[in-house]
């Protein structure tokens, strides 16, 4: 990290590797998967190299970067011309092709990500951290500013809301 | 049925591919300026977005009451602290509480932090461009996130999903492993246990030799890509000369641009031509890409626009180059004249050229909407509706426009990026 603060291309592009799944969770859980997904993600880093001399601690710019990420999509959401995306409910299933006949598996997949999608913002964040990043409850605790207990109960009730949800369908 | 592995299957695919992510990050990045000798230069990046001033900044302006007021509390808290320090006490450190936003931690304690590089010739340099995991001498296993890091020789490496390079500063030997490798490294031995690796000390000659099950292979300055197959070990020299010492049978030699495999069952193949060195290595290309080596990029973007042009492996080398994705315009647009007199190749390469732009390209594909080929300027005319979500004109436009109405409109689009 130090090495990107004294302006190491090469280490920035590391940085972007190890950060990119959790801003990408960031933003998905707020504004879903949209088209201007990956440029958001892209401008997070961006913003993010462009404040590095002002950094004061290194050891934050994860949390820094983060902040940058969650700030960009809720701009993203109030931005003049585009329709307004309700927080509680992002698009996180695939463009539909109901022409295409899926298989069970894929099709309850597809089934998950649009009842993700439905979660609570802070639920859906949680989730994805935690499936995209395979990160432990402290790491997704500290980026969150909240405690591991607390992540755990997110993910919990997200497990129980995902399951009455799948099991009500799947029963009807 | 799992509910945690479907989460997991359903939501890996969101998220995204970090290595791609990052080289379009550092597309747009802007060049770094020269080194001082004073020392590191911060990063000079043109603000997106200037910040409001959220206070009358001018000279004259008359500092408001509150101003004051924080002053004098400043200067009341600065006195108090240095009357502090002249009576000798031992003013107790002020409790700072848990950081709210803190860095997201290692997930386990044997995670290891990214470290500055060393000052030990000896250490190894190791870039992980994913999670890998090492089995240092004296230290055990770690669990490594993306970044640089020094590592002791004779470290074990998993590269598992990742891609990993490193470098000998005492011996410059130059060593890249591929997905699902492993391998033991020391500056003189690497011992190759599975997967694929390039190495390289042709640019500083030293004997470098690795070892696997089914014999060493060793040269004094060579590039060279290993790769174990199920019951073979595959050997392509790319430059210079190396010598290969199956574990029965004779010795081998293989000059640049040979092949051999040696096989667990029969004997050792016989020594072949490779038929595209791209495709030899075309698993390195992102850390090519990555690491920002002009040198090596330059010389590679070189390598595969030359075998395009010349033809034989032409699809195998606009592979590659798609691969490298937008680095290549500057050197494909050169090409736009030269190709005058072989239209299917200059179309060809129009269409590349189209497909990799990105926004960094724009006034190269700019240009090419004034080009005398009605279908080169289409493809430059969807380009850039994808690249900048903008439009002007149609495709009926740029197709039988009149240079006039196609002038006007270039200028128009010329302004809106000005």
């Amino acid at each position: 990290m130090q090495q990107s603060i004294l302006g190491s291309r090469e280490a920035f592009g590391l940085l972007v590797v190890r950060y990119s799944r959790s801003v990408r969770a960031v933003c998905l859980a707020r504004i879903g998967r949209r088209s201007d997904l990956d440029d958001l993600v892209q401008e997070a880093f961006l913003r993010a190299y462009q404040g590095l001399s002002r950094l004061e601690d290194v050891s934050r710019f994860g949390a820094y970067l983060h902040r940058i990420a969650h700030n960009l999509s809720v701009d993203c959401l109030r931005r003049p011309g585009l329709e307004a995306v309700a927080m509680e409910d992002v698009d996180l299933a695939s463009p539909g092709e109901p022409t295409k006949a899926l298989d069970v598996r894929e099709e309850r997949l597809e089934k998950l990500r649009r009842q993700v999608g439905r979660l609570p913002l802070a639920l859906r964040e949680a989730v994805l951290l935690f499936y995209f990043e395979q990160k432990s409850l402290g790491a997704i605790g500290a980026l969150l500013g909240i405690t591991e207990a607390a992540v755990n109960q997110r993910l919990h009730r997200a497990r129980v809301q995902l399951r009455q949800i799948l099991g009500e369908q799947e029963a009807s | 049925m799992s509910l945690d592995r479907d989460l997991r299957d359903a939501l890996q695919p969101l998220a995204g591919d970090p290595v791609a992510d990052a080289m379009a990050v550092l597309a747009k990045l802007p060049p770094l300026p020269p080194a001082s000798p004073d020392g590191p230069v911060p990063p000079q990046v043109p603000r997106l977005r200037e910040r409001r001033p959220r206070a009358p900044t001018g000279e004259g302006a008359p500092r408001p009451f509150w101003w004051w007021l924080v002053g004098a509390a400043a200067l009341g808290l600065a006195c108090g602290v240095a009357l502090t320090i002249a009576l000798g006490g031992n003013a107790a450190p002020t409790p700072s509480g848990p950081a709210k936003e803190d860095v997201p931690t290692p997930v386990a304690p044997d995670v290891k932090k990214p470290q500055p590089m060393p000052d030990e010739q000896l250490d190894l340099m190791l870039m992980a461009f994913g999670d890998l995991s090492v089995d240092e001498p004296g230290k055990g296993r770690q669990a490594l996130k993306a970044g640089p890091y020094t590592v002791l020789p004779g470290t074990l490496f998993e590269t598992g999903e990742s891609l990993a390079g490193i470098y000998i500063y005492q011996n410059d030997l130059r060593v890249r492993l591929d997905r699902a490798t492993a391998a033991i490294v020391e500056p003189e031995l690497v011992t190759l246990v599975r997967g694929r690796m390039w190495w390289s000390n042709h640019a500083r000659p030293a004997a470098i030799a690795v070892r696997t099950d089914f014999g060493d292979v060793q040269a004094d300055a060579a590039s060279v890509v290993l790769e174990r197959r199920e019951g073979s070990l595959w050997v392509a020299c790319l430059e210079g000369e190396l010598a290969v010492v199956p574990g029965a049978g004779s010795k081998l030699r293989l000059d640049a641009g040979q092949q051999v495999e040696l096989r667990r069952a029969g004997p050792v193949t016989e020594v072949q031509e490779i038929p595209f060195a791209g495709s030899v290595t075309s698993w390195m290309t992102r850390m090519i890409l990555l690491q920002q080596d002009d040198t090596e990029l330059r010389y590679r973007i070189a390598e595969m626009r030359d075998a395009f042009l010349a033809g034989t492996h032409r699809d195998a080398a606009e592979q590659e180059l798609r691969r490298l994705g937008s680095v290549i315009v500057p050197a494909m647009f050169a090409l736009c004249d030269p190709l005058g007199a072989d239209p299917e190749l200059r179309r060809r390469t129009m269409a590349l050229l189209a497909d990799v732009a990105d926004y960094s390209s724009v006034d190269k594909l700019l240009t090419l909407l004034e080009d005398g080929d009605a279908e080169t300027r289409v493809q430059m005319f969807r380009a850039l509706r994808r690249i900048t979500g903008e439009a002007v004109g149609d495709e009926v436009m740029w197709r039988e426009g009149t240079p006039e109405v196609r002038g006007a409109a270039v200028r128009d689009w010329r302004a809106r990026f000005r």
